[in-house]
């Protein structure tokens, strides 16, 4: 397992030691793979790798870094669960906008003029059962039908559960910015 | 005595009608161009590939990796495996046997241990990236939004269909093409044209800001969508969709490539082939590396003492490099390393050398440490031993 010794304080200054003990890379703070490495142990196993305690000013880059990444998580997460749901489809949405003005001689005044359009398209939900023929190993026995839950609601569920989970996984301080 | 001459102006077009010599389209276009601008544009003229080692010539880090992960390989060029699961292991090598005409080498990326199930997250991918200060002239994010066209040789012992993605990190933005492997073990040369963005631009700085991403292997995370041909928010599903190699199901896979060229336009020209010395100074901007060698001591710097142990050298990059460099490579073994005593003979170091932050994107700063060989004030030389196994390397890549 890699190992990170903190060799100048002041320049925050580490080695990164090689399972052969071996230092073959020296860093600091900044745009590479070692120091990159380095916080993610902070993050994910409170920097068990290091061999000093955590400095103040990696913990906090270690927690900001966490911050960003739970963020951009949850916009992902809470993006798919607005998506429609396949098992029920969609409703036709229409907006009205505003697209001019005429001049209304009932009112002596301009009004405005609207449209209506669709600005979500109706989808029909999808069928929630597909049947499919089961084969058996007997190649003399004779298929048999089976249905079973269809496939595209299974994984629309699975991807909703796990983004549901990540949701629920946020820490309400990430959710505050979001 | 002189004498005038004083003859009608001859019409360059007529004359050439006249000589009923046929020019061809590119020659009628050429003569109905207004301007030199336009006969610039129409041939293309000026620097034109935005790939730096597209021929596979430059290998600073080393001729040969073998790899379950990310890493950058031959000089500007990284080996991409998605996914927390890997997809087989991968020697990849810069290979001066096999490469079609007007080359000398080639990538190979050779399968060493197979996965014949690939994880859903997985993805083998080699993958180019560009600075957005050298994606302005292409216009993204206004009406004349410039085509590029992606040019390059392929040989693999896999046929089948093979997906590229241009992918616009700036706007999460991708645009996906495909081209077919015809012949096993048979190089091919393919041109890909890719349209230009009209929505998206990419930030004027030095940070990475659009890839290319040649996809030889992909899980459903990023193939079970609809495969994208025209610029659109990245969907990974939608990655490589119509991808179907898989460069990990077997060890007798390979993919070889080279001539990788990116340009402005829709007419691929010929590779443009610069200088070594040219292309190693391009690549430097990202990664520079001295090596040692077997014959003598190589003098890299002098350096003054900072302590009874400590020297601490100045070492000037050949280029400006990307950004600072923020880390130090070496052989890890202390005695690669030399600094000389008072008396101006070679001591080992003690220990290996360290990288020290006044490094610049314009000077290295290096300390050396050899134990009771150094004063403060005092001026050393710092040297790499004479091993082909000692280096010192920084690295700006993107």
């Amino acid at each position: 397992m890699t190992t990170y010794q903190l060799l100048d304080a002041d320049d925050k200054i580490f080695a990164e030691v090689s399972d052969d003990g071996k230092i073959y890379r020296t860093f600091t703070v900044g745009d590479n793979s070692a120091y990159q490495a380095m916080r993610e142990d902070v993050i994910t196993n409170a920097g068990a790798a290091l061999d000093v305690d955590v400095p103040d000013w990696l913990q906090t880059d270690a927690d900001g870094t966490l911050f960003d990444r739970q963020l951009a998580d949850y916009k992902v997460a809470k993006a798919r669960l607005e998506q429609y749901e396949v098992a029920t489809g969609r409703a036709e949405e229409t907006e009205t906008v505003v697209v001019g003005q005429e001049w209304d001689e009932d009112a002596q005044d301009f009004v405005d003029v609207t449209e209506t359009y669709v600005s979500k398209r109706a989808i029909d939900p999808v069928e929630p059962t597909v049947t499919r023929m089961v084969y058996s190993d007997d190649m003399d026995a004779e298929p048999t039908e089976e249905t079973i839950e269809n496939p595209l609601i299974t994984k629309d569920n699975e991807e909703r559960a796990a983004a549901q989970a990540v949701v629920d996984a946020t820490p309400q301080a990430v959710k505050d910015v979001a | 005595m002189t004498v005038n001459v004083t003859r009608d102006a001859i019409n360059v077009r007529e004359k050439l009608a006249e000589l009923d010599k046929p020019t061809g389209i590119a020659g009628e276009a050429m003569l109905r161009a207004e301007t030199p601008q336009e006969q610039f544009n129409l041939i293309g003229a000026g620097r034109r590939n935005l790939i730096i080692n597209g021929d596979m010539r430059i290998a600073q880090r080393g001729t040969s990796f073998s790899l379950t992960d990310d890493a950058y390989t031959l000089d500007r060029w990284q080996f991409a495996v998605f996914g927390s699961s890997g997809h087989g292991t991968y020697t990849i090598s810069q290979d001066t046997s096999d490469y079609p005409v007007g080359y000398r080498r080639s990538m190979k990326i050779d399968c060493t241990t197979a996965d014949t199930s690939i994880a859903t997250d997985a993805a083998i991918v080699l993958r180019y990236r560009l600075e957005g200060q050298d994606l302005q002239h292409l216009g993204f994010a206004t009406s004349e939004a410039k085509p590029l066209m992606l040019s390059f040789w392929i040989k693999s012992n896999l046929t089948g269909t093979g997906v590229v993605n241009l992918y616009n990190v700036n706007a999460n933005k991708h645009i996906g093409a495909t081209y077919t492997i015809n012949s096993a073990g048979t190089w091919e040369y393919k041109t890909i044209l890719i349209k230009g963005d009209t929505a998206n631009t990419f930030s004027d700085d030095n940070e990475n800001r659009l890839e290319v991403r040649y996809y030889f292997a992909a899980g459903s995370n990023f193939s079970s969508g609809t495969q994208v041909t025209t610029w659109s928010s990245r969907t990974t599903q939608n990655d490589a969709s119509d991808l179907t190699l898989d460069i990990g199901s077997s060890t007798s896979n390979y993919v070889n490539i080279v001539g990788v060229q990116l340009e402005v336009g829709k007419v691929a020209t010929p590779f443009e082939h610069r200088s070594y010395g040219e292309e190693l100074a391009l690549c430097q901007r990202y990664y520079y590396r001295i090596d040692g060698n077997s014959g003598n001591n190589t003098l890299l710097c002098l350096g003054q003492g900072t302590s009874t142990a400590n020297v601490v050298g100045n070492i000037s990059f050949p280029v400006t490099m990307r950004e600072r460099p923020s880390a130090l490579d070496q052989s890890g073994t202390a005695s690669d390393y030399l600094m000389t005593n008072s008396s101006g003979t070679a001591q080992d170091c003690t220990s290996v050398p360290v990288f020290n932050v006044k490094t610049s994107e314009y000077i290295a700063a290096v300390l050396f440490a050899s134990t009771g060989n150094s004063a403060q004030g005092e001026v050393r030389q710092l040297m790499l031993d004479n091993t082909t196994d000692s280096f010192l390397a920084w690295s700006a890549e993107l």
